[in-house]
This record gives structure tokens, C-alpha cells and sequence, in this order.
């Protein structure tokens, strides 16, 4: 019995093998590389370069450029993932009712998502240049310009990023409330639970685990943003849409600072382990009060 | 059981496509492929021949390009096409790509130890990456200044062949000015009565672009060209050497300061944010604005929309003092040979056909701009004559932006807005460009 349970192990240990490698390779490895190198100098395609400690941290902290990418990055990430999960949220409780046409309704929402954000940025960049102005001035509303205002830029970026994947955590959204028991629902509309009691009684708390993975999702896909400021405003006006990333491939490959922009990365990389776990710790601690 | 099984299949796949992906492109990307039969030629033609191709081999010589608009890509392909002929067995394959894209593949290929054979040259190529050509016969027939200005970042080594000349200046059309009865500007005070008068009028006076900030910035290129680099040549040697500072320079400070007062104030800032590079070059072609600030690359994309554009070129006026006026002409294009290519001979045998007349003058009439070679004078447009009014004054400077260090230019670009658009005073502003001096030469 003993030696069948060792035999498990090491025959589920070597079928998970290959994927431990590929994590080991493609993840670990690079993971630990760009440490080492954020506390170097090396620089563009010299091949040698020197341990310099804690310098490109000292550096980044003390970057305006580099901090206000910072704030630029928490505000979009934080408007995308509250504003972007309500719309998600709103568009699954919309489209799990039985309404007409549902399933088409749920294929054009997540249409924008099959799109590469490069590509969406293009599109979103020929909307705000073009047709809105063209808009604005037939209206005779004056002009606008949003992409080149500081204020409203990074709010013009969200709605991009918002636009580009209600449609993914809808799905997900949808699916968490299918799996709900009808015989929950009916029971509490038998004891005259409303419409509105059964959504923030029974089935936001039950689908709360799912919420709490979309967020996650969001707020590390979001945070990595760097498709929209590179095809929309390569970080302007005025830095004001220039997000962590977007600094991280200037340092990197314009300015060719390997070293300097391995640490940047380095910072983003903890900014999102912590907030993952904050918000974990959170949403984790209020599941189980609900429950 | 079964489910061991299915475990079984997807754990093998994984390991295949692990495989997959780890496995070198080195068997099926051989570039050379032994011929059985060698090229009939006569005795002559064999002789001449670079060694690896006499021996019959089919070469694949591969270029790796940041030219991306169809003049150069047609012009590659022509000369390609002509030294095929020549040699009936080295082809080429050729990458064309942006600088970015190009930056990074660079790079890539070069931690990969797979480099290509022949690149045009950037500066953020290391020189180990790159073959030192100094003293090869085929650069005589170069113009010697060129020569010397594309490899003044390096010590006594000729990393990169120039193959033409570019310029940064003012593009100005004709029409607009004598509709609106304005002589061409050749002062400073003159330039700024012209676009009152323009604004008077009605007409926005300067094309510019803020969601594209390098219209603005080859503006700025030009300017301090005009203000620190023509003036003292050696400016960056001083300021390497700290008897000099951007903060405390008043030539630095000029530039910035025609940059906010003139292009953009008298640009369109509402609409500027909607423009793009190529708005701008329709905006010159089609007579909407008077002035534009660019390079020689912009004429093609003026020449697009309108080849009868009525336009003419001139340098910056930055001073009441015409004789200020210095155009800021360098050489743009080059070539490089990468280090480690198995075939440098064909390589330089190329080159030297690169640097003959006829590979010249398929370069200026492709790329509308005036050729390295020497004895090459193609006529490509009617803004030649302006260019060579410039230079045949010596009313010019070889200086721009080429050879400042990319951790500096890279500060520049990311901050020079900031003070155009009032968001930086210049003291700030200045600072931090000399920090990001210090930090560029330092990291040296």
C-alpha cells in the first residue's frame, strides 16, 4: 500500500515535470535575472557591466519621471478595475436574465476582448483624433482634444481599457452566477426576498470568490498597461499618461539602461505582489464574514 | 487508468512543445547552401570576386534595416537587384523595421550570438558588435567629411558608411507667404512678423504635432544645433569636461525658448494634440500652414500628399544675424557590417558597390536626398538647391542630435515638452538635463 502511494507520487511528480520546467525557465529564472541585474550598470548591448547595490533603487524613488508613472499607473489601474468590474458585473446580471437575443448581446460585448490592445489602441486613437472632434465641431461644441489634455487623458485611456475587456470578466461573471442553485434563489423569493434582496444577499456573496479573482485579475493585468500610452500618446502630455511599463521599455530600449529599468520592473513587480495580497487578505476576510 | 493515461498524453505534449520551443533555428536557418555547379564566368570577373564567392556558394546576406518608408526599401531592393546580377549566387533578405523594433531586435539577435550580416547603423550598437572598416579603398569614394561625422562618436574607427546626407530645417511654402505678401523670412524678428501677420490673416503659421512629440522635437534638434553646436563645435567636450553646463548656457536656452515661442505658440496648440506626423507634412503640402519644422525624411511625406507643393527649405532663423542661419546637415543613413558575419568579404565587395556612382545615384532618386558618393548629383527636388545654397556657404553644422549619448537624448525627449507646454521652468528643466549628462558620460 505504502510503496503504490510512493509509486503516485513519483509518477504524478514526473508528469508535472515538464511543467515545473517551463515555470522554472520561463518565469523563475528571468524573475531572479532581472534582480541581479537591477543592481548592475549594464547598459544597452555592452556585454560586461558593474554590481552597483542599491543605486537604480535609489535612482527610481528619487525619478520624478519614474514616480509620477507611479501615480499615473495607480489611478488607471484603480479606475479600470473598480469602474471596468462594476460594468462587468452590471452586463453578467443583465445577460444571465432571460432576455432576447442574450447570447448575441454576450458575443458583441466580448468581441472587443478577441482584439489585441495595440490594435484597439489604434482604433480608440482614430475615435478620440478624429471622430470626436469632427463630432465636437458639428455640434458646434468647440474643440477637444482629450488625448492632449493632462486631466482628462488617463480617464480617456481607461475607458479604452475598460471597453477592451468588460467582455472578458462579464463571462467570467456570468459563468460564477449560473453556478448558482436556482433552489437558493426560489427559496429566498419564497421567504419575499425582492429582486434587489436576492442580489445582495444571496448572489453577490455567493459569487464573492469570483469577484475577488476578477479583481486580482484586473488589477495586475491593468497595472501592466502598456499597449494604450504607446499607441495612443507615447506617455503625454506632459508624462501625464506614462505608465510604469511604458517607463520601464523607454529606459529600457531608448534610453538603453538595462540595469536602471530591470529595478523599475523590479518595483512593479512588488507594487503588484502587495496589492494582490491586500486585496486577498480583504476580500478574503469579508467572504467569510458573509458567509 | 484512463485518467493516467490522458495525464500521461498532456504532460508528453507539454514536454514536446517545451522541446519545440528551445530548439535552434540553426538547421534550418542555414544561411549558405553548397551549390554543386559554380556560376560559369570568365577568368576576369573570378578574379575580381570577393573569396567566398568564388568558390560558387549560394550566399544569403542578411540586412537588418530601420528604413521603413518605400523610397530606401525600393532603393535597397534596386541595388540588391544589381549586384545579384553581378553575382548571380549572394541574394539578400531583408528586414526593414521601425527604430524601436529595430533596437530590440538588435539586441536580441545579439545576446542570441545571431546576428545579421549587414545592418544600417544606429548608435546604440556597441562597436564589439560591429567590423571596423577603416581604410578599405571603397570609402575614398565617399565624401571624406560624411565619413568622418558618421563615426565621430568613435575613436580613429569606421564602424558606419554613410550613404547620404540628411538635414533638420524649416520647410516653408511659397505660396502661402506670397498670398499673404510676406518676403521669406531670414531673420528671427522677420520669422516672427511673418506668423503675427500669418495669424493675422487667419493662416496658423507652423504645422506641429503634440501627439506626435517628435515634430516638435527635430524642431528642437535643429535649434540647438543652431544655438550651441554652431557656435562652439566642441561644446560637448566641455561639458564632458564640467567648464560648461546646459543650466548656464544661454545657447541651450535660446533653442527651448524659439521652440515655445514660435513653433508652438504659433502652431495650432487646440488642434495639435489631434495631429499627427503625417497631418503635419499634409498641412505644409497643402498650403494650410506656412512653416514646418523637419527632415529630410519629411519631404517624401509632403511630396505624397502634394508634389507640387511649392515649398523651399532654410534654416532656423535664430538670430537678426542671417549669417546664424546654419542648416543642420549630417549624414544619415549608414551601413554597418555586424562583427561575426561569416561573410565579410561579400559583405564589403557589397559596400564598395554601395559607394560606386551608380549605386549613388539609385540612392538620391529613391530617397530624394543628395548622396554620399562622390561625383553623385541627382537632382531629387527642387529643395536640393536650398540644401546646397547651405552648404556650399558652409552656412551649416554637422551636429544634432547624433552625437549626444541615448541616456541624455532619452532625458531630453521625455522632458522637453514640459517646458514648451509650461509645465517645467528652466532651471528645473535644466537640471535634470545635466544630471542625465553627468549619468550618460559617467556610465561611459
Amino acid at each position: 500500500m505504502k510503496n503504490k502511494k510512493i509509486r503516485d507520487h513519483v509518477f504524478y511528480g514526473v508528469l508535472l515535470l515538464p511543467a515545473i520546467l517551463l515555470f522554472l525557465f520561463f518565469f523563475i529564472i528571468p524573475v531572479v535575472q532581472s534582480m541581479w541585474l537591477s543592481f548592475t550598470d549594464s547598459y544597452g548591448m555592452k556585454t560586461s557591466y558593474q554590481f552597483v547595490g542599491l543605486e537604480n533603487y535609489k535612482e527610481a524613488f528619487g525619478d520624478r519621471s519614474f514616480t509620477k508613472t507611479i501615480s499615473n499607473t495607480i489611478q488607471y489601474a484603480a479606475i479600470t478595475v473598480v469602474l471596468g468590474n462594476l460594468l462587468s458585473l452590471v452586463l453578467a446580471l443583465l445577460l444571465d436574465a432571460k432576455i432576447r437575443c442574450r447570447n448575441l448581446f454576450r458575443t458583441f460585448f466580448f468581441i472587443p476582448n478577441i482584439m489585441s490592445l495595440l490594435v484597439v489602441g489604434y482604433i480608440w486613437s482614430f475615435v478620440y483624433k478624429q471622430v470626436l472632434p469632427d463630432i465636437f465641431a458639428t455640434l458646434n461644441l468647440g474643440k477637444i482634444a482629450v488625448l492632449g489634455n493632462k486631466d482628462t487623458v488617463v480617464w480617456a485611456l481607461a475607458v479604452v481599457g475598460i471597453w477592451n475587456c468588460a467582455g472578458y470578466y462579464m463571462v467570467i461573471y456570468i459563468a460564477a452566477l449560473q453556478g448558482i442553485s436556482e433552489d437558493i434563489v426560489e427559496a429566498a423569493r419564497i421567504d419575499g426576498a425582492s429582486m434587489r434582496q436576492v442580489l445582495r444577499y444571496v448572489k453577490l456573496p455567493l459569487i464573492s470568490p469570483t469577484i475577488l479573482t476578477c479583481v486580482i485579475l484586473s488589477v495586475s493585468s491593468h497595472m501592466k498597461v502598456f499597449e494604450l500610452p504607446y499607441t495612443m500618446t507615447s506617455g503625454g502630455p506632459v508624462g501625464a499618461s506614462s505608465t510604469m511599463v511604458y517607463k520601464i521599455y523607454m529606459t529600457a530600449f531608448n534610453a538603453n539602461r538595462n540595469g536602471y529599468a530591470a529595478a523599475q520592473s523590479i518595483v512593479l513587480f512588488v507594487m503588484i505582489g502587495l496589492i494582490s495580497l491586500v486585496l486577498n487578505d480583504i476580500m478574503g476576510r469579508r467572504e467569510k464574514k458573509l458567509r | 487508468m484512463k485518467q493516467k493515461v490522458i495525464a500521461v498524453i498532456l504532460s508528453l505534449t507539454m514536454t514536446a512543445g517545451l522541446l519545440a520551443g528551445c530548439g535552434s533555428a540553426a538547421g534550418g536557418g542555414e544561411e549558405t547552401v553548397q551549390q554543386e555547379t559554380v556560376p560559369e564566368s570568365d577568368e576576369a570577373q573570378e578574379a575580381d570576386k570577393p573569396a567566398d564567392t568564388a568558390g560558387g556558394e549560394n550566399v544569403v546576406i542578411e540586412v537588418l534595416s530601420l528604413k521603413t518608408e518605400a523610397g530606401p526599401q525600393a532603393a535597397f531592393q534596386e541595388m540588391f537587384d544589381h549586384y545579384t546580377a553581378q553575382h548571380p549566387n549572394v541574394t539578400f533578405e531583408m528586414q526593414s523595421m521601425s527604430s524601436d523594433d529595430f533596437k530590440t531586435t538588435i539586441r536580441a539577435r545579439a545576446a542570441a550570438n545571431d546576428m545579421p550580416d549587414l545592418v544600417t547603423w544606429m548608435k546604440e550598437i556597441e562597436p564589439e558588435f560591429l567590423l571596423d572598416i577603416n581604410g578599405e579603398a571603397f570609402l575614398d569614394n565617399l565624401n571624406a567629411d560624411t565619413v568622418a561625422g558618421a563615426n565621430a562618436i568613435y575613436d580613429n574607427a569606421v564602424y558606419a558608411m554613410p550613404i547620404d546626407n540628411g538635414y533638420i530645417g524649416l520647410y516653408y511654402n511659397k505660396d502661402v507667404l506670397a498670398a499673404n505678401h510676406i518676403e521669406i523670412p531670414s531673420t528671427y524678428s522677420e520669422l516672427v512678423a511673418a506668423c503675427e501677420t500669418l495669424q493675422a490673416n487667419g493662416v496658423t503659421p507652423f504645422a506641429s504635432s503634440l501627439s506626435d512629440l517628435s515634430v516638435p522635437y527635430m524642431s528642437l534638434i535643429a535649434l540647438f544645433a543652431e544655438t550651441v553646436y554652431a557656435p562652439d563645435s566642441d561644446w560637448s567636450t566641455k561639458r564632458d569636461a564640467g567648464e560648461v553646463t546646459i543650466k548656464e548656457d544661454a545657447g541651450w536656452k535660446q533653442a527651448f525658448d524659439i521652440l515655445t515661442d514660435v513653433v508652438y505658440q504659433y502652431s495650432n496648440p487646440d488642434m495639435a494634440y489631434n495631429q499627427s506626423y503625417d497631418d503635419c507634412a499634409a498641412l505644409i503640402a497643402n498650403g494650410e500652414t506656412a512653416f514646418y519644422g523637419n527632415g529630410s525624411w519629411a519631404l517624401s511625406a509632403i511630396r505624397d500628399v502634394n508634389p507640387d507643393a511649392n515649398i523651399g527649405l532654410m534654416a532656423f532663423p535664430v538670430s537678426d544675424n542671417v549669417q546664424d542661419g546654419k542648416l543642420l546637415c549630417f549624414p544619415d543613413t549608414s551601413l554597418s557590417i555586424c562583427a561575426g558575419t561569416e561573410h565579410t568579404d561579400i559583405v564589403k565587395d557589397f559596400l564598395a558597390y554601395v559607394a560606386t556612382e551608380e549605386a549613388g545615384a539609385i540612392w538620391a532618386e529613391n530617397v530624394k536626398v543628395s548622396s554620399a558618393v562622390n561625383g553623385v548629383n541627382v537632382d531629387y527636388d527642387p529643395i536640393a538647391a536650398d540644401v546646397d545654397h547651405y552648404l556650399s556657404e558652409n552656412l551649416f553644422t554637422p551636429y544634432g542630435d547624433r552625437v549626444l549619448r541615448s541616456v541624455f537624448t532619452d532625458k531630453l525627449w521625455e522632458t522637453f515638452s514640459y517646458y514648451m507646454l509650461g509645465e517645467s521652468d528652466w532651471d528645473t528643466l535644466a537640471e535634470d538635463l545635466d544630471t542625465y549628462w553627468d549619468k550618460a558620460r559617467d556610465g561611459e
